[in-house]
């Protein structure tokens, strides 16, 4: 059984390596993270203007968070395996990874959507970690400790940001109920 | 007598003879090739149902399915997001002005200082309550005191004042189901209704506890118990006290508005639930009286501890930790209680041990401090 599924991690890989994703993935990825938002930001009653702002204050961060992800996933990958650094080589190989992220737009449904989140999260982190062994030869296990600490920081930048809004949404609503109950 | 010579006729009658034989043989052909396409189908479904039961089939056909529920109910519950918040945005003539609630300040005839006000669980399609709930109701509008007045019949998961039958954008469907299950009254039917019903408000549960649009959900619904209140003469000035109790996913619902209906109404909102389902997210910060009518033996009511983690005690700083830490949570449970059915809080078995439950906390609460000033 563990044979199996290692066989089957391994062909995810090599299916990962052949789907030769370019630019327009990570455009749809983050699309799909910003319109995962758009329905919270409904709530406050922004204005169109406001949602725009708000939304590409998101892709920025979102944005960096991939950054810092890659920047530390080169990092380990060239401390632990030796291999040179060169981040946007390394973004390159590891853009397939990414896919499952085409579909966090589903975390915008009620309640489920830290479970969808995290689901897709660690999928994307499992993608890389089988990329790592396909592209770099990296063994699995020694993948997940490459992969790991650019994940958990690109992690706690996502949810900073999404706490950030949720306290921001919070605030605003409490401010117009308040407005709008009689005194 | 009139007619051709018979060799004539002959000669006439031949080409349809042939043609009736290229027809026939056509015919013939094309039967064939039927039963073998048939013949071949059948070999290829058998083939494909005998794959079907194999293992991997099988996890496949499971992990598809498992795929597209997770998207389904995705899109469902962002749909139903969407719904709520057309009247948020001010789309569809908006929600009703809630500073003109109780702006008629002279006194009316309803002598009532406590309001009652039952939500119902999530079987919920429509303002009338099954039977088993109207008797329910009926034993407790006799026990309770005569200055407290039972107000039933609020559908918790809708924002207009109708039933699922009247909602904006999904009527149609809920109108046609609810026909075919009057026109055929069969267990399957009946099921599909059901099951409908309870998914459609589920998810509203879901929306109320969700910390993005659980607010605006809350406050919809809110705004909604406090006209109905506004209708039967209830005037802030005159009473005492508002108490939600709140039935399996009605907790959630009662939970959820307690704060903003305290806001909205200006006086005391206690919270009653019974069997209740509920995550705790809501704000209670203002709410002084809480109450949970357990069943020893509710499986569901347990499972939503787990559904609902900010309940269990490994997260100290969860808010309904938080509120814990600050109020007493007043617990009455029910030996041998379940959920629903022959068992379940509106049974004849449980139905006065749930009442006199409700009325004892009624009686304790009555002595609560007054309204704290909201936020």
């Amino acid at each position: 059984m563990p044979d199996q599924l290692l066989a089957s991690l391994e062909s995810m890989g090599q299916l990962l390596l052949a789907m030769d994703t370019g630019v327009g993935l990570m455009f749809g990825v983050g699309l799909s993270m910003s319109a995962s938002h758009l329905f919270a930001l409904l709530a406050n009653r922004l204005t169109p203007r406001q949602i725009f702002l708000h939304m590409i204050v998101d892709a920025l961060v979102l944005s960096l968070a991939f950054m810092v992800g890659i920047l530390c996933h080169s990092l380990m990958l060239m401390l632990l395996e030796g291999v040179p650094l060169q981040p946007i080589t390394f973004a390159n190989r590891m853009g397939a990874a990414m896919w499952p992220g085409l579909f966090y737009v589903l975390a915008a449904a009620p309640y489920v959507s830290d479970l969808i989140a995290v689901t897709l999260l660690a999928w994307i982190h499992l993608n890389v970690m089988l990329l790592l062994q396909a592209v770099y030869d990296v063994p699995l296990q020694t993948s997940l400790v490459v992969a790991l600490p650019g994940f958990v920081l690109a992690l706690l930048l996502v949810g900073l940001l999404f706490a950030q809004r949720w306290r921001t949404s919070y605030a605003m609503l409490a401010r117009e109920v308040s407005g709008l109950t009689p005194p | 007598m009139t007619g051709l010579p018979s060799s004539d006729t002959a000669a006439a009658v031949q080409p349809q003879r042939r043609r009736l034989r290229r027809v026939r043989r056509w015919l013939v052909v094309v039967l064939v090739c039927v039963a073998m396409l048939g013949l071949l189908g059948l070999t290829a479904v058998r083939r494909d149902a005998a794959l079907l039961l194999q293992p991997e089939s099988l996890l496949e056909l499971m992990t598809w399915l498992g795929s597209v529920l997770v998207v389904v109910v995705a899109l469902v519950g962002v749909y139903s997001v969407m719904v709520d918040f057309v009247f948020w945005e001010g789309w569809m003539n908006g929600l009703p002005d809630p500073s003109r609630l109780f702006t008629d300040g002279s006194d009316t005839s309803d002598r009532h200082q406590h309001y009652v006000v039952y939500l119902d669980g999530i079987h919920q399609s429509e303002e009338s309550h099954p039977p088993r709930v109207s008797d329910f109701l009926g034993c407790l509008q006799e026990s309770i005191a005569d200055d407290t007045l039972l107000v039933k019949g609020i559908e918790a998961y809708t924002i207009t004042n109708d039933g699922l039958r009247a909602t904006t954008f999904a009527g149609w469907f809920w109108q046609r189901l609810f026909a075919l299950q009057e026109h055929h009254p069969n267990a399957v039917v009946r099921f599909i209704c059901a099951f409908c019903v309870q998914a459609n408000n589920v998810i509203k549960v879901g929306i109320s506890s969700d910390r993005r649009y659980g607010p605006v959900m809350n406050y919809e619904l809110a705004l909604k118990i406090a006209r109905r209140l506004d209708s039967i003469g209830f005037r802030p000035h005159q009473a005492s006290r508002i108490v939600l109790v709140g039935y399996s996913g009605g907790g959630e619902m009662a939970i959820g508005t307690a704060e903003i209906l305290q806001q909205l109404c200006r006086v005391r909102v206690q919270v009653i639930t019974i069997c209740g389902v509920f995550s705790g997210n809501g704000e209670l910060e203002s709410v002084n009286d809480v109450a949970m009518v357990v069943g020893s033996h509710d499986p569901v009511a347990a499972l939503g501890r787990i559904a609902y983690p900010g309940r269990l005690s490994l997260l100290p700083l969860s808010n309904w930790n938080c509120w814990q830490r600050h109020h007493s949570l007043q617990r009455y449970t029910i030996e041998g209680m379940s959920h629903n059915g022959a068992s379940g809080p509106f049974s004849t078995a449980f139905r006065g041990a749930v009442v006199q439950a409700i009325c004892r906390e009624l009686e304790r609460s009555e002595l609560s401090p007054p309204l704290r000033t909201p936020r």
